[in-house]
């Protein structure tokens, strides 16, 4: 069996930002109070007329200029998505029809901030399978459209935006997942990246932490809960897919984990052991955007530097339902 | 164009390098409440024949205002489960296919998941209106034949009477509640496999059924959907049933999604399939959307139409537009 690889990374975010000093003045807090409780300074926030499928769309149309992939050669578009502009349709259709596709299939995937794992799950074994030659996997979000702005422990935390990845057949490889080699697709660029181990989990015995009802459509969180199972089943699905990867922490150059709030990434790191270096955290400059966030830290370590062709890395969300999920990649895509 | 990743023509072509993915059980969960035609012609001002004669229901289930989509589903689930002896602590995917979730957030799957005692399973929802089951195969096939998988349950769910829009008379009498669920394991050597599935959109169509969150009300064109609906499954069968490497003589049986016995029936004159090969079940059951395709192969597989090593065409058109086809070996006993 071929393999899968990430062969591009792109974002879409809005230009409008909400600062703590605006949260802060709303809520009745300093702007440290809320720094020191999420790490976020200034959050995204897309405008009241902006639709979600549209930074969607560009995103993935960037992503699929730099893969160098014509619209027309997409047989999948993924949207992992909670926020989509409408109940029905879904996203991506809509965004298989800005894109230019010729009709590609295109559905939705639903599993909270952990969506964009489950999406590359889905596209790679859509790939490895030859049941799909290119697949565009799209985490977008706008949460600030569903944001609890009263409730102050929750109203600073969410944020809007779009990333997509293009991914399609890689190889000949060297895998860290497996000792077969891989097979180079017929057409489109040949990327030395792949997609190892995937692992997704679930435990619904939580799904009252975070809720949002169809009626109120506003979220309802129970930050210290997910605070503790976050690290806790985060930090489990790290080692166990390493294990499946045949590698060690320290074998693993960049953890980009989504970024749900600083203090659970710098736990994360903690009870890991990891070097600070080799974990990204950008939650600073964009708040948390639910399935956009590990496209959108792919793309900062890639423009700070620290993701390298052939380097090894660990992607991993966790959120509502509960859900969570890890994917180790080697880094290499068709831009390089 | 893909290649071609399973033929099902018998005497050649490969089979996927880490197996096939089979289907090990297919059931259907459904509410006890029914809306009848009677009913709605009242309610109305029309004749119970009026409707009968535009969607081909007589009666559509509908849940009670108190029950949750997710323990249909995990119903649904729990009996496929046990029709296949899978223990639930051995799945490794929970898909549920559905556009009418009890909450925004959380999704259904790790509801499900967690009622059925799957432990730690991996759960997503899949949104592709009534498509999605389609999607929810083609997905769940690909986890088992690349070995990212041994066992996933695939759920199809939806009560679309809770957002039906009972003002409009063209669109009210359709719609209908149900769940059904199909178990996916690997191919044991003997029949059952899951081959090509084709799955395309056309998003242009955007607005030819759509529902606004303020709203929570479905609103579509019946004239385009149906013209659209009955083309497009059409250009799919043929070309699922050509990847597959089969004449459509060689199909055993036809499970369309039950979205209107008019939409049905075109679709079998287009296609020259004699009733008997295709399955027409919306009379008592009315469309549930992503439910109906498990729903149509329970009715099938409790009528004796499907035995070991029958093929089948499974297809699907809903919002988006999206549309989906697959073809499959039947496994199941």
């Amino acid at each position: 069996m071929r393999h899968a690889g990430i062969l591009s990374v792109a974002t879409e975010l809005p230009e409008g930002r909400i600062t703590n000093a605006e949260l802060a003045d709303r809520f009745g807090v300093s702007e440290d109070w809320i720094l020191s409780r999420t790490g976020i300074r200034e959050r995204c926030q897309a405008a009241p007329d902006e639709r979600m499928s549209d930074y969607a769309t560009r995103a993935a149309a960037r992503a699929l200029q730099r893969a160098s992939v014509d619209p027309a050669d997409v047989d999948l578009v993924i949207v992992a998505t909670t926020t989509p502009d409408e109940l029905q349709p879904n996203t991506a259709p809509r965004v298989a029809h800005g894109l230019g596709t010729r009709g590609a299939g295109a559905f939705d995937i639903g599993s909270g901030c952990t969506g964009l794992v489950s999406a590359i799950a889905t596209a790679t074994a859509q790939i490895e399978t030859s049941r799909a030659e290119h697949v565009v996997a799209i985490g977008a979000d706008f949460i600030t459209r569903i944001n609890n702005y009263d409730d102050r422990r929750v109203g600073p935390v969410f944020a809007d935006g779009a990333g997509a990845m293009v991914l399609g057949p890689s190889g000949p490889a060297t895998d860290p997942a497996s000792s077969s080699s891989g097979a180079a697709g017929r057409d489109g660029p040949v990327v030395p990246g792949v997609v190892g181990p995937v692992l997704l989990s679930s435990d619904g015995s939580c799904a009252d932490t975070i809720i949002v009802t169809h009626e109120e459509r506003k979220i309802h969180m129970d930050g210290p809960e997910v605070f503790r199972h976050a690290v806790s089943r985060m930090a489990e699905i790290t080692t166990l897919t390493l294990e499946r990867a045949g590698l060690r922490l320290n074998d693993i150059d960049l953890f980009v984990y989504h970024q749900a709030n600083a203090r659970i990434t710098r736990a994360l790191g903690q009870l890991l052991g990891l070097p600070d270096e080799r974990v990204v955290d950008c939650i600073e400059h964009f708040g948390n955007a639910s399935a956009a966030t590990i496209p959108i830290a792919l793309t900062v370590a890639l423009e700070d530097g620290r993701l390298r062709e052939g380097a090894n890395v660990l992607l991993c969300a966790f959120g509502s339902g509960f859900t969570w999920g890890a994917a180790v990649v080697r880094w290499g895509t068709a831009d390089a | 164009m893909l290649e071609t990743p399973v033929t099902l023509a018998r005497d050649h072509g490969p089979r996927p390098a880490g197996g096939a993915a089979s289907i090990l059980s297919v059931t259907a969960e459904l509410p006890e409440g029914r809306l009848t035609s009677a009913e709605l012609a009242e309610r109305y001002g029309v004749s119970e024949g009026w409707i009968m004669a535009r969607t081909g229901i007589r009666e559509r289930r509908r849940a009670a205002a108190d029950e949750r989509i997710s323990d249909y589903a995990s119903r649904a689930g729990a009996l496929a489960l046990r029709a296949a002896d899978v223990d639930p602590a051995q799945l490794d995917l929970v898909i549920v296919a559905t556009m009418t979730p009890d909450e925004l957030t959380p999704n259904t799957a790790p509801l499900v998941a967690h009622a059925l005692g799957a432990g730690r399973a991996g759960a997503l929802d899949v949104g592709a209106a009534c498509t999605a089951f389609i999607a929810g195969l083609a997905l769940g096939a690909a986890q088992i034949e690349s070995r990212r998988a041994e066992l996933v349950l695939l759920v199809g769910a939806d009560f679309i009477t809770r957002i039906t829009d009972y003002d409009d008379r063209r669109s009210a009498p359709l719609f209908a509640d149900a769940a059904g669920a199909m178990m996916l394991g690997r191919a044991n050597g003997g029949p059952g496999a899951v081959g090509p599935v084709v799955l395309g959109a056309d998003g242009s169509h955007g607005q030819t059924i759509f529902a606004t969150h303020a709203e929570r009300k479905l609103r579509l064109d019946g004239p385009e959907v149906y013209r659209n609906a009955v083309a497009r499954m059409g250009g799919v069968t043929l070309e699922a049933a050509a990847r597959a490497g089969l004449s459509l003589e060689e199909i055993d049986l036809f499970v369309y999604h039950q979205a209107n016995a008019r939409i049905t029936r075109a679709l079998a004159e287009r296609l020259g399939l004699a009733p008997e090969r295709v399955v027409d079940c919306i009379e008592t059951l009315g469309n549930s959307s992503a439910a109906t395709i498990p729903v149509a192969l329970d009715v099938a597989r409790r009528e004796g139409r499907l035995k070991p090593g029958s093929r089948v065409l499974l297809s699907a058109f809903g919002a988006g537009f999206t549309w989906g086809g697959g073809v499959v070996e039947w496994g199941a006993a």
